[in-house]
């Protein structure tokens, strides 16, 4: 999806297909409820992926002793994330848990105003 | 925008007045919503004061305001998306830079469309003031009434106090102020007594922001004498160029005129959504299919693709759009709110915490080189979600599904997903009976879950014999819920289930 703002700075918002399929198959059916309109599932589920990885950053930065967090923190602002990453692999922090913790509650929260 | 320049447009029950009046280049914006407190306080009678960070400011409070918040915080992204255009060449085009990522994400979020944002202008200005009738609330003419009646007694007395001079081709810096920018973009010269045959535009109607189209030759200079009883100083400023009965049709700049509905009624949007400013096509928002400003006289059949071959709609054809958008306009406001509450709550308070560790800011080029990062990790995120479990067609391509899907007369549902959904190659492995059991447990499914939507078309149609002509079946949502685990089914799909109910 390609959206052009006035500037003609393009802004290329990577489509689903990076997740699995299934994730997204479910996810499309339990948001239903939230919108009919597929384009803004499709929207959401991005959305709730970028939560899914800014709550995991955040929690490796937690993770991380002090002097590598503030390492860390300035490799973000940065914008140099996969270095973020290394430093963690590095420090040991397995990510898989993380994700998969911080995946089940979001989406928790996600099915529960659907079920209103 | 040249100092000088200035346009008008509304939004929804509210009508802005831009103009950038000094050589600082600063922004001046006057709203009908906050006329009493410009009008407050201010030695010059003209406090027009509202800077592009104000405006921004007002954009966020608008997003906590209970009442109309999914609407507002769209009409008021609108507000600040013209701002940007205008002020696109502007000394102050920097500020709008850091605003136009903010800008074009709201705009994204709210359903709107960041290229035709004219057309939306048009659509919100038909849903608020539909709103804003039903609600009780003030209705748009009302407010442009009043809004006008100050503005006019500011100007002239700016006028007299020398702040603003329309009676000047061109100010000291020698910037042509003969010129006023439509909301649309296109120009107008200000007094212009003169128009030669190929610049004619049949200006004997005028299109308003919400659509209706005003007969506006039908004032006679009588009527207009009379309606300028009250402002002598607006006939003043009127009369600085000559009237005409061959004028009186023209482009020229009006402030006075006032226009009428075709049937002869004045309408509560006489006063002009934003428009009027002109006497002319006085479309607040270039709405999609009217009469531009460049004086189009195309037909509907004109090439709808560029803004001067846009034909002008009927006011039947007008409506039904209008109808059209609000239904999609409305969904979109449903699903926005509540996709609101369930992400950008969370998403907030871990961007806050974030910026508690030392995040400087959270912007585009970082979240997708967040996401991407992620999207990177396979394997991990092939349990995102907890989901470890491998796709039962992993490794197949899968056939596109419609969303739309029209049955062929005497089909039903059991047919169409036995023959449409689960009759594609990756699935060509199912027997018949395997598909007739799943089909099964998808409706029974369904009746235990009557008031999920996302079974509607199921339960609908499951008993049914046939499918009424003209019904679109989706079929990827089909797909979707014969393809998620079911605690019912032990956490297995409708289709592993099936296939092995144990």
């Amino acid at each position: 999806m390609v959206i052009k703002p006035l500037l003609n700075i393009v802004i290329i918002l990577p489509s689903p297909k990076f997740m699995n399929q299934e994730i997204i198959n479910k996810l499309h059916a339990v948001l239903y409820t939230v919108s009919p309109l597929a384009s803004e599932r499709d929207r959401m589920i991005e959305e709730i992926g970028d939560t899914v990885w800014l709550e995991t950053i955040e929690q490796i930065l937690v993770r991380l002793p002090e002097d590598r967090r503030a390492e860390a923190i300035a490799l973000l602002n940065e914008d140099e994330v996969e270095k973020v990453l290394e430093i963690a692999e590095r420090e040991a922090i397995d990510i898989t848990p993380i994700l998969e913790d911080i995946s089940k509650n979001i989406l928790n929260e996600v099915l529960l105003p659907a079920k209103e | 925008m040249l100092q000088g320049q200035q346009f008008l447009f509304s939004v929804g029950n509210e009508v802005y007045f831009v103009h950038n009046q000094n050589s600082m280049n600063e922004l001046k914006v006057e709203s009908s919503e906050t006329e009493k407190t410009t009008m407050e306080g201010n030695a010059n009678g003209v406090d027009l004061s509202m800077r592009l960070d104000e405006l921004q400011r007002r954009i966020e409070r608008a997003k906590t305001l209970d009442e109309n918040a999914s609407s507002r915080p769209f009409e008021l992204y609108v507000v600040a998306k013209k701002l940007a255009e205008v002020l696109m060449g502007s000394k102050i085009a920097g500020e709008i830079l850091d605003n136009q990522e903010v800008i074009n994400n709201a705009i994204a979020e709210n359903g709107g469309d960041v290229n035709n944002i004219a057309e939306n202008s048009v659509i919100v200005d038909a849903v608020a003031k539909d709103t804003a009738m039903q609600e009780s609330v003030l209705s748009p003419g009302d407010a442009v009434r009043s809004w006008r009646e100050n503005y006019y007694k500011a100007v002239n007395t700016a006028n007299e106090k020398g702040v603003i001079d329309f009676s000047k081709k061109e100010d000291e810096e020698g910037v042509d102020m003969s010129y006023v920018q439509m909301a649309d973009g296109s120009l107008y010269e200000n007094n212009k007594t003169e128009k030669t045959a190929e610049e004619s535009v049949d200006m004997s109607y005028v299109q308003m922001a919400d659509g209706t189209l005003y007969n506006s030759v039908e004032q006679s200079n009588d009527e207009r004498v009379e309606s300028n009883a009250g402002h002598p100083e607006i006939t003043n400023f009127a009369s600085t160029s000559e009237k005409s009965e061959e004028t009186k049709s023209s482009d020229r700049y009006e402030w006075n005129d006032i226009v009428r509905p075709l049937d002869g009624e004045v309408d509560d949007n006489g006063a002009g959504g934003g428009g009027n400013y002109g006497g002319n096509n006085g479309n607040g928002g270039s709405g999609g299919g009217g009469n531009n400003g460049g004086g189009n006289e195309g037909g509907p059949d004109s090439d709808e693709s560029s803004p001067e071959g846009r034909g002008r709609l009927t006011e039947e054809e007008y409506d039904s759009k209008v109808e059209d958008w609000k239904k999609v306009v409305g969904a979109m406001r449903v699903a926005t709110e509540r996709r609101e509450k369930i992400i950008n709550d969370h998403e907030n308070r871990i961007i806050w915490k974030l910026k508690n560790l030392g995040l400087k800011k959270m912007t585009t080029p970082l979240r997708l080189k967040i996401r991407k990062s992620f999207s990177n990790l396979k394997e991990k995120t092939k349990n995102l979600f907890g989901f470890g479990k491998k796709k039962v067609y992993e490794g197949t391509v899968e056939t596109p599904l419609l969303q739309e899907y029209f049955p062929q007369p005497g089909e039903n549902l059991s047919t169409i997903i036995k023959e449409q959904v689960l009759g594609v190659p990756e699935m060509s492995t199912l027997t018949q009976e395997q598909k007739d059991t799943i089909v099964q447990n998808l409706f029974t499914y369904a009746k235990k879950n009557p008031y999920m939507s996302m079974f509607d078309q199921v339960n609908t149609f499951s008993d049914a014999e046939s499918i009424p002509s003209g019904t679109a079946i989706d079929l990827q949502m089909i797909k979707r819920l014969i393809s998620f685990p079911v605690d019912e089914f032990g956490n297995k799909t409708i289709i592993e289930y099936s296939n092995n109910p144990s």
